[in-house]
């Protein structure tokens, strides 16, 4: 093997594992951060709504005492 | 009871885009016997895909008969999904289930303990459109770990879970 043919190889390998962790890392929170959002946001609504059946339920009540 | 004013704020007046819902979410509220106190938004949305997954989830043909003679799901439909069953146990949370319309949904639940009634409060959106854009970030996650062998290596390789292995089928990668 030629000296630039293993100069390339090192250097490949030397640039390609440490992006592979650095996409791994991203990957894996920007992930979970997703699947986090897409819950807290179907939370929020229902929190929401709940709140919203609770003074209504409240402002029938109050109106028939 | 009145049910339309419960209806109108559960439904957010059928603008269930505009409220953040998307295409597939929906706010409901079931009594303490499992049924729809309001309108399903597949009833009102889709009608003819509503009935199906309604067969095809074992409902009985006379409960489908009411629902047609009423124009309606309310009182009728009984959902047995495990969010719903957690809700009327006073537990809240969020969770992926099989939603009644028989794909997995996201889903969060909770009690609604007013007047002394026993209700669960849940809203539900389908799993794809909700991890829709976690879907595109795996999608390119392994089209990058591709680029980087000559080969294209399996993601079993990196750990990729199972359900991901047909995401990263090679035909996925022509462009």
């Amino acid at each position: 093997m030629k000296i630039s043919a293993k100069l390339v190889t090192l250097f490949l390998i030397v640039g390609l594992i440490p992006m592979s962790i650095t996409l791994y890392v991203a990957y894996n929170s920007s992930s979970k951060a997703l699947e986090h959002a897409a819950f807290n946001e179907l939370i929020s609504i229902r929190e929401g709504k709940k709140s919203e059946m609770i003074s209504y339920f409240n402002t029938i009540r109050c109106s028939y005492l | 009871m009145p049910i339309g004013k419960i209806d109108t704020v559960m439904t957010s007046n059928e603008q269930w885009a505009y409220v953040g819902l998307g295409v597939s979410g929906e706010t409901y509220i079931i009594n303490s016997e499992h049924k729809l106190v309001n309108n399903s938004r597949f009833f009102i949305e889709d009608k003819a895909g509503y009935m199906t997954a309604l067969k095809k989830s074992g409902t009985t043909e006379e409960v489908i008969n009411n629902i047609k003679k009423h124009h309606s799901s309310v009182g009728t439909h009984k959902i047995n999904s495990v969010s719903a069953n957690n809700s009327l146990k006073g537990q809240s949370g969020s969770a992926i289930v099989k939603g009644y319309m028989d794909v997995p949904v996201l889903s969060a639940y909770a009690l609604l303990d007013i007047l002394g009634l026993n209700w669960g409060i849940l809203d539900e959106i389908n799993e794809t459109e909700a991890f829709a854009a976690l879907t595109t970030l795996k999608k390119s996650y392994c089209r990058a770990l591709h680029h980087n062998h000559r080969n294209g290596v399996s993601c079993r390789l990196h750990g990729i879970p199972n359900d991901l292995q047909t995401d990263c089928s090679p035909e996925e990668h022509h462009g």
